[in-house]
């Protein structure tokens, strides 16, 4: 259970970024935009059933991305490896809604490794391509300078090894 | 609030920009890089994050009509 506890804290460490772009279209409330964010805060889980009503297009690619790897959807590491290794190709292929999706948007969307350039209260600066980045730490507030961390959006998502 | 949708910068004072959206402003930090007023900009965190060509602005409500990413 402790690890399925850690599946579903981590999905949504990841989703969350989007989370902006679903409550802009009116898929979840206020309310439940900020029940995700509380969440996320005190690392409480979330059902599954509840994580894939508000993410929909995420968890398609999960299951698409564990039929390949013949892995659980609903493990740490699938949902990891989607993230770090899959959901990148999707916006590149145009898949579902990115084909609409303005460059700038789909630039944001990416997952990328970045390294932690400077440590400020609220944030990180990150190098993405050459570019410093600014992400706040909200989700992962314990990187150093050097730490390579996932970028999603505006936040940086977790530590990963060098 | 986390819109993820661009918004018009119609302030800057030092360093903070005041966005405008459809129904709403609120204000935001620029952290990093060269803003103006009359930039469409997105606002995640609090932070301003990166502009947005004014085109691809507007394309931004055609995409939020469709799926979420």
């Amino acid at each position: 259970m402790a690890s399925e506890k850690q599946a579903q804290i981590l999905f949504l460490k990841y989703a969350f970024p989007c989370a902006g772009i679903t409550l802009a279209r009116g898929h979840i409330t206020q309310d439940e935009f900020t029940l995700l964010k509380t969440a996320l805060k005190k690392e409480l889980p979330i059902p599954w059933e509840t994580l894939e009503r508000i993410f929909p297009p995420a968890w398609r690619r999960i299951f698409e991305t564990a039929k390949i790897l013949h892995t659980n959807p609903h493990s740490l590491d699938t949902i990891r490896t989607y993230y770090l290794e899959f959901h990148n190709a999707y916006i590149e292929k145009n898949d579902g809604s990115y084909r609409f999706a303005p460059p700038v948007l789909k630039e944001l969307c990416r997952v990328e490794r970045a390294p932690v350039r400077e440590v400020q209260k609220n944030y990180y600066l990150v190098a993405i391509k050459k570019n410093i980045r600014p992400v706040s730490n909200f989700i992962c507030p314990d990187a150093e300078e050097g730490t390579i961390v996932s970028v999603h959006y505006a936040y940086a998502i977790e530590k990963l090894d060098p | 609030m986390c819109f993820t949708i661009p918004g018009k910068i119609i302030a800057i004072n030092n360093n903070r920009a005041t966005v405008v959206y459809a129904h709403e402003s609120r204000t935001a930090t620029i952290v990093t890089g060269t803003y103006a007023v009359e930039d469409y900009v997105i606002v995640q965190a609090e932070m301003v994050i990166e502009k947005v060509p004014k085109e691809q602005a507007e394309a931004w409500n055609e995409f939020l009509k469709h799926e979420s990413p």
